[in-house]
């Protein structure tokens, strides 16, 4: 256990290492430079001799590592720098939206468990039946629909025509739902059809053939054995498709008018924001890390072959 | 999966689908030559008007023809996403084909780099790099590409290295073919039909995100049309005047759908023949 740990405790600072540097050289990508920037916003004209001295001034002539080296060290400290936009810290702009996004995700993460799994479970015990094939057919349709035309359709239906929702999400659980709901269908899709083949591989085992033919009820292969044993790769499900959802979060939370960390990004870029683009990827893909280094942690504990 | 009658039923499958994507791509291709309206043509005073004879598809908030913009934006729309595939499948198969091929240190430092990549939830490291680099076609392209390359990465690392192992590879080394020779003669040739069918099944991916990229405000700029970008603009009209919305995403969804299918049905085709597999 402890060497498993080790080794997951290696790659997780290699890639920590691997994210930030990434997250850090983007800046680079920028067509305005940041002092360029510092001087418009201060009104001065930039002349050459000015912007070398701002940039001498703000550090911009060290080697890249070394400012890498520094900014890292910043921001273990939980300073990432200054939004251009309204002067604030970065850490607190993103710290007032993250609660946001995360409790949309974690709203949406278990509608889409609570929908795919009896689903996907019913798929598997009845496959190739009506209920089956429907659903594939369903599955396959909203596979292919883009999130932000549902969250359209799912605002016109519900907000502007039946006005059970406002159009602009309130916070709090009456506007949580449409943003949530949204995302756990379009994930559902792809989920449903994984859950699916999960429960159809456990199903083809010869331990379930072992104890039909010993006539163990139906209803207890299934849920005391399938269902059990099926959870594992559940689990790792979630940590893989976190990706896909805080990727989704960034439209829905745009459509919905959610105050997360989505629309705090878009903000950010349509300000050409710097600083608050680089704390938003930063921040994402950190949680991101976190998540799958914690599923996978849960995985090895759950199941000892995956120690090795 | 064994016996002609599959094998006949997948040919059946696939010449109704191409038949369909051809319906599909060829008017869009057409789209300029084929449009009823100038697609940047405004007129105000037909702004917000519902489908009718002139304008099949209605007209948006500056009073041009959704069809027309449907058809004009479809270059954007699906073949910027071509592009992108086409793009993501050459570095990613270079990059993974070096890696498989080279192993050692250089096969570690590029599947760190590859990890590294894929550490990014993917779509906010799109959107991170087009919001850095700017609004435009190209960037979001860009994006995109640093998007999806990974996949390929890595799948052609893998087949490389299984195939590194296969006994008539090794005899072609043992009978002194140079490094050139069996990558370009031996290994290549074994792994195009595996990645063609990822990059088939891709298609919709690429499209739909860039659709998500565009809506967003990242892709194609205004006034230019492009699928994304004009459901965006109709938000404001949702109520009064659907259509705006309505018809593009039905475009977007179409092609996606279709993409699907073709990309399926490819896999099956492959698979059928059992030439590769599907595992990506």
């Amino acid at each position: 256990m402890i060497k498993f740990l080790a080794r997951k405790t290696g790659m997780l600072i290699l890639i920590f290492i691997g994210i930030t540097f990434l997250s850090f050289c983007l800046t680079y990508l920028s067509p305005s430079n940041p002092a360029e920037i510092k001087l418009n916003k201060t009104g001065v004209p930039p002349t050459e001799e000015l912007l070398e001295q701002t940039r001498e001034e703000m550090g911009l002539n060290r080697p890249l590592l070394v400012r890498y080296g520094d900014w890292l060290f910043d921001m273990m400290k939980g300073d990432m720098g200054t939004s251009i936009r309204n002067g604030k810290p970065v850490v607190s702009e993103l710290k007032k939206a993250l609660p946001q996004t995360a409790a949309l995700t974690l709203v949406s993460m278990a509608a889409v468990l609570l929908i795919s799994i009896p689903f996907g479970v019913l798929c598997a015990r009845f496959k190739d039946g009506p209920f089956d094939i429907a659903v594939r057919f369903v599955t396959y349709l909203f596979a292919s629909l883009p999130s932000f035309f549902l969250a359209l359709v799912f605002l016109y239906l519900f907000s502007v025509k039946l006005g059970w929702f406002p159009v602009i999400a309130p916070k709090g659980i009456r506007g949580i739902i449409m943003p949530a709901l949204v995302l756990a269908l379009t994930l559902s899709a792809w989920y449903i059809r994984q859950v699916r083949t999960i429960v159809l591989d456990e199903l083809s085992k010869e331990y379930i053939a072992g104890s039909r033919a010993r006539g163990v009820p139906e209803r207890e292969i299934l849920f005391s054995h399938v269902l059990r044993n099926a959870m594992l790769p559940i689990t790792t499900l979630v940590g893989v498709s976190l990706a896909g959802m805080l990727g989704g979060t960034t439209i829905v939370e745009n459509v919905f008018s959610w105050p997360g960390l989505g629309q705090l990004a878009m903000e950010a870029i349509t300000a050409r924001d710097y600083p608050v683009i680089q704390g938003y990827v930063v921040w994402m893909a950190l949680i991101f890390l976190l998540v799958n280094f914690l599923v996978d942690l849960s995985y090895g504990w759950i199941d000892p072959k995956v120690r090795r | 999966m064994s016996g002609g009658k599959n094998m006949n039923r997948t040919k059946k499958r696939a010449v109704v689908l191409l038949v369909m994507l051809s319906m599909v791509l060829v008017p869009t291709m057409a789209g300029r030559f084929l449009a009823p309206n100038d697609p940047y043509q405004t007129n105000l005073s037909q702004a917000l008007k519902g489908p009718s004879a002139v304008y099949p598809f209605g007209t948006d908030n500056l009073g041009r023809c959704i069809l027309s913009r449907i058809l004009e934006g479809a270059a954007a729309s699906i073949f910027s996403a071509l592009a992108v595939v086409a793009v993501v499948f050459t570095i990613g198969t270079l990059i993974g084909l070096t890696a498989g091929y080279a192993g050692g240190w250089i096969d570690q430092v590029l599947m760190k780099v590859t990890m590294v990549f894929q550490a990014f939830p993917s779509f906010i490291l799109a959107v991170a790099v087009a919001g850095m680099l700017g609004p435009g076609l190209r960037n979001a392209m860009i994006s995109l590409a640093v998007m999806y390359w990974t996949t390929y990465a890595r799948l052609a690392r893998s087949l490389v290295i299984q195939l590194k192992e296969e006994a008539y590879i090794k005899a072609a080394k043992m009978c002194g073919a140079k490094g050139r020779h069996i990558i370009f003669r031996h290994i290549l040739p074994n792994m195009i039909s595996p990645m063609m069918i990822t990059a088939a099944l891709d298609i919709s991916n690429v499209t739909l995100s860039m659709a998500g990229l565009s809506f967003l405000g990242l892709g194609v700029q205004a006034p230019l049309a492009e699928w994304g970008l004009m459901i965006s603009d109709g938000r404001p009209y949702l109520q009064t005047a659907p259509w705006c919305i309505f018809f593009p995403s039905l475009a977007l969804f179409a092609v996606v759908v279709l993409f699907n299918l073709t990309g399926d049905c490819l896999r099956d085709a492959i698979d059928a023949r059992g030439e590769g597999r599907a595992d990506a």
